[in-house]
């Protein structure tokens, strides 16, 4: 048997910005227990890849309740041969924490990859390097910019630096934490100098399943502002307005010309 | 010969117009709409965001959103008015280094000038991408009740914003060169300013020899367009308060969004019955769920609402008439400028006032840069026979026994003009006398603005009364105002030289000169850059639309698939450079671009 090669790509202090970001949309509610749950989720994509699934079809995040939990103590609570493919959320409800994303485009970057390969391998096989900084909230922010998920690394450095604003390693990924996901978003949206329009019967509009903040950005779409514009007049910092923007065109409420 | 644009810099809104073929025009902006309101922002991000832009975030960003900056031009930190602002305002203002006034935006205090300055910019951008041309030259207009200080901050604003202002006008005076272009007129007229956040009423005598004689001028500067939308937004949150039990008020972007609708629909109720607001998703609900505005507005409920506010204008109005002690029937006609005024209500209000109706031949968001704009043409091509004589706005003179205001030059007096006037001491024996030099129209001196002061000594001792001191004002053409005493008797003489200040020193205002420029510099390079972005753009969504065609024409031969894979990596790299928003980059791909574009267009035209 394989030994495992839970791809814990090895991070310098300062995360490395050419990272191929697309490839690394993941999701970005995650539980606390990232490292293991991350892993369970690529031998559920495994599973799912091997019974026949593209990879591009995991576009949604099952419900966290139907992930098998791992208990990390007990190396035979889980077989992951007999778990069965997650079932698939129906609908994206929109809320500003919690962005279903999906991979683009089918790649996969290589560290991922290779946790793919080798989901077969026992996932309760403690790493060398399991040690209390990897379930610490400093080794889970480096766990989850590893792999991609960007929210939650920045969600995880923004607490840190909440309890300590002198953090300077959190400082350092939250930082780039906001540049991937601004530049992701942005890369979505196309050029910021592309004007939004609201493609849903402004008699439907209220039909929609959207928070007030999401509301808000709608009511700044008029056919005439650019997508820099919008920015500017959301009052929101250009992460949060972005992600509204993206969300929006995600569920087919707005379009970019 | 230089173009000269009328600037009307109103507290809310600016408008600018140029006379073109002997006929003035207003200018729209980039939105095609012919006002930009006067508010500027400083982003997040650092952004400065001025005109239409600013005023959609002014909510959501108010502690970083400047509007009615107006209010507060060339005056004093110890103003009473500022002393209300800094009170009533949601942007912080500071005290400046020179007892002026600053408004704190993010990190930086800007002067009130500056501020101005960036609405002047704007305006001065919008003329010159209507005409195409540099604009450097401008006639701008401010209220009757401006001071010398006021409006040579509003010069200087000009100055800072790259315009030589070559005259400062009064808005009315203004209103009523428009209402009388191209009429040989001579009459009383009332201009009813009714805007967005400031009311104001003029008398004016129209003189067939280009004098605008203002004869009587009040106003409040805390009434206007937004004190009827507050009031509309206040019914607004009741109601939804009632419906919800929540409060809209404590949400910003809710807020912001009645806010806009609120203007909307009173705009629209000048011209239907009623009208709908429909927000949908609002404000969340404690159970997170989003709740919807929904409510139609009558326009007699917006007349019941705002009763009280046009009812204070007619006040103002009534009391304006008693100090000019004119009679309603000597008003020959009636002038209505300002949004407000397109109200039916405020329309109905106005003729059962002044028992006439208002003209309706000039256009009340308008009518005051086309002024400025029919003046300026004046000054600078001798053809045009309307000339305005520059006269003082307010009177001059000194503080005399008592804190009692005594007038040398009276208000509207044309410039250049001198006038004396003979004092005599106050006091048994009194060797030295204080000149407060005062402008104003107020009878005690201390509700006048004090332009400086000089001590006249070595009188001779004598009883009150028998010392005869000879005090001269002149004001020359530049507007400087000297002001000697002399001593009829010795001979002995003090004099002072007044110049209107802004409360910026010539250093500071330099500086700020210089830095205008620079953004200017930097605004146009981002505006290059985004201009070639879009070209860029505009040529690789062609080109992504050939793609599957010309794909599919090189799959069926053997010939071209090496040119598939360069057009890939030449859109590729015009990506790369847009990214990077390097425009000399972004040009050269471009330039790769057309040519794929072209190839493309060229294999699709041959296989078809």
């Amino acid at each position: 048997m394989a030994s495992s090669t839970r791809s814990r790509t090895p991070l310098p202090y300062a995360p490395d910005l050419d990272e191929d970001w697309e490839a690394f949309d993941r999701p970005t509610v995650i539980p606390s227990t990232l490292p293991n749950e991350v892993e369970q989720d690529s031998a559920v994509m495994k599973k799912g890849a091997a019974a026949g699934f593209d990879l591009d079809e995991l576009e949604l995040p099952p419900p966290r309740s139907q992930f098998p939990t791992i208990n990390t103590e007990d190396p035979l609570a889980f077989d992951l041969k007999s778990a069965a493919p997650p079932a698939r959320t129906e609908s994206i409800s929109l809320s500003l924490d919690d962005v279903p994303l999906r991979p683009i485009g089918g790649s996969v970057p290589d560290h991922l990859a290779s946790t793919l390969v080798d989901a077969s391998a026992p996932l309760h096989e403690p790493e060398p390097d399991s040690t209390p900084e990897r379930t610490s909230p400093l080794g889970e922010m480096r766990d989850r910019f590893a792999l991609g998920d960007f929210s939650g690394a920045l969600e995880i450095a923004v607490s840190l630096l909440d309890e300590d604003p002198m953090n300077a390693e959190a400082a350092s990924y939250a930082e780039t934490c906001r540049e991937k996901l601004l530049s992701m978003y942005a890369a979505k949206l196309g050029s910021m100098l592309e004007i939004p329009r609201v493609i849903v019967p402004p008699d439907q509009v209220r039909w929609l399943t959207l928070d007030h903040r999401a509301g808000f950005v709608l009511s700044c779409i008029d056919g005439y502002s650019s997508i820099e514009e919008i920015l500017d007049v959301s009052g929101m910092s250009p992460l949060d307005a972005l992600k509204v923007l993206h969300e929006l065109l995600q569920q087919r409420i707005i379009a970019v010309t | 010969m230089d173009r000269v644009i009328g600037i009307d810099l109103g507290t809310t809104n600016s408008c600018v117009a140029i006379v073109e073929n002997d006929t003035p025009t207003v200018i729209p902006n980039r939105g095609g709409y012919k006002t930009t309101p006067s508010m500027v922002a400083i982003t997040e991000a650092g952004k400065r965001l001025v005109g239409h832009i600013a005023k959609r975030q002014a909510i959501t960003n108010a502690e970083n959103t400047v509007f009615a900056a107006k209010r507060l031009i060339g005056r004093k930190w110890n103003s009473p008015q500022v002393k209300n602002a800094v009170l009533t305002s949601s942007y912080r203002i500071v005290e400046g280094p020179h007892g002026d006034v600053r408004v704190q935006l993010r990190t930086k205090p800007y002067s009130v000038p500056e501020i101005s300055a960036m609405v002047l910019q704007e305006m001065k951008t919008i003329a010159q991408d209507y005409l195409g041309e540099t604009v450097s030259k401008a006639v701008v207009t401010v209220p009757a009740y401006f001071n010398d200080n006021q409006r040579q901050a509003t010069k200087d604003a000009g100055q800072i914003a790259g315009l030589d202002v070559i005259r400062i006008i009064n808005e009315p005076t203004a209103a009523s060169l428009a209402y009388g272009f191209g009429k040989n007129i001579e009459k009383i007229v009332a201009v009813y300013d009714l805007g967005g956040g400031t009311f104001d009423i003029s008398i004016l005598e129209i003189g067939g020899n280009g004098i605008f004689k203002v004869l009587a001028t009040a106003g409040d500067t805390f009434l206007g367009g937004e004190d009827f939308d507050a009031r509309i937004i206040d019914w607004f949150v009741q109601g939804f308060r009632d419906d919800h039990g929540i409060d809209l008020r404590q949400d910003r972007m809710a807020l912001q969004r009645l806010k806009d609708a609120a203007e909307k629909a009173k705009c629209e109720l000048s011209s239907v019955k009623e009208t709908e607001v429909n927000l949908p998703f609002i404000i969340s609900s404690g159970r997170n769920e989003a709740l919807h505005l929904q409510r139609v507005i009558s326009r007699q409920t917006l007349e019941s609402l705002t009763e009280d506010l046009i009812e204070r204008t007619v006040d103002i109005c009534r009391q304006t008439l008693l100090d000019a002690k004119l009679g309603k029937e000597e008003v020959e006609d009636v002038v209505l400028v300002g949004g407000m005024t397109r109200m039916p209500r405020i329309q109905e209000v106005v003729s059962e006032f002044f028992e006439r109706e208002p003209n309706r031949g000039v256009h009340p968001d308008e009518v005051v840069a086309l002024g400025a704009a029919i003046q300026g043409a004046a000054l600078v091509d001798e053809k045009h026979e309307m000339m305005l004589l520059d006269v003082t706005p307010h009177a001059l003179g000194i503080m005399t026994q008592g804190g009692i205001f005594e007038e040398i030059i009276p208000a509207n007096t044309s410039v250049p003009t001198g006038r004396s006037k003979i004092f005599t001491t106050s006091r048994e024996n009194q060797t030295a006398v204080k000149i407060l030099v005062m402008q104003g129209d107020h009878e005690r001196a201390e509700d006048n603005e004090l332009l400086g002061e000089f001590i006249l000594t070595g009188l001779r001792r004598a009883p009150k009364g028998s010392v005869e001191i000879d005090v001269v004002f002149e004001i020359n053409a530049d507007g400087i105002v000297s002001v000697s005493a002399k001593d009829l008797e010795t001979g002995q003489q003090q004099s002072i030289q007044v110049t209107a200040t802004s409360g910026l020193t010539p250093e500071e205002l330099k500086a700020m000169v210089a830095g205008a420029e620079e953004f200017a510099v930097d605004r146009k390079a981002s505006e290059e850059v985004e201009a070639a972005i879009q070209e860029a753009e505009t040529v690789i969504a062609e080109i992504n639309r050939l793609f599957p065609q010309v794909e599919q024409i090189v799959a069926s031969s053997d010939f071209g698939r090496d040119a598939i894979a360069k057009a890939r990596a030449i859109v590729q790299r015009a990506k790369d450079a847009i990214q990077k928003k390097d425009l000399a980059l972004i040009k050269e791909q471009t330039d790769g671009l057309v040519r794929t574009q072209r190839m493309f267009k060229g294999v699709v035209s041959k296989s078809s």
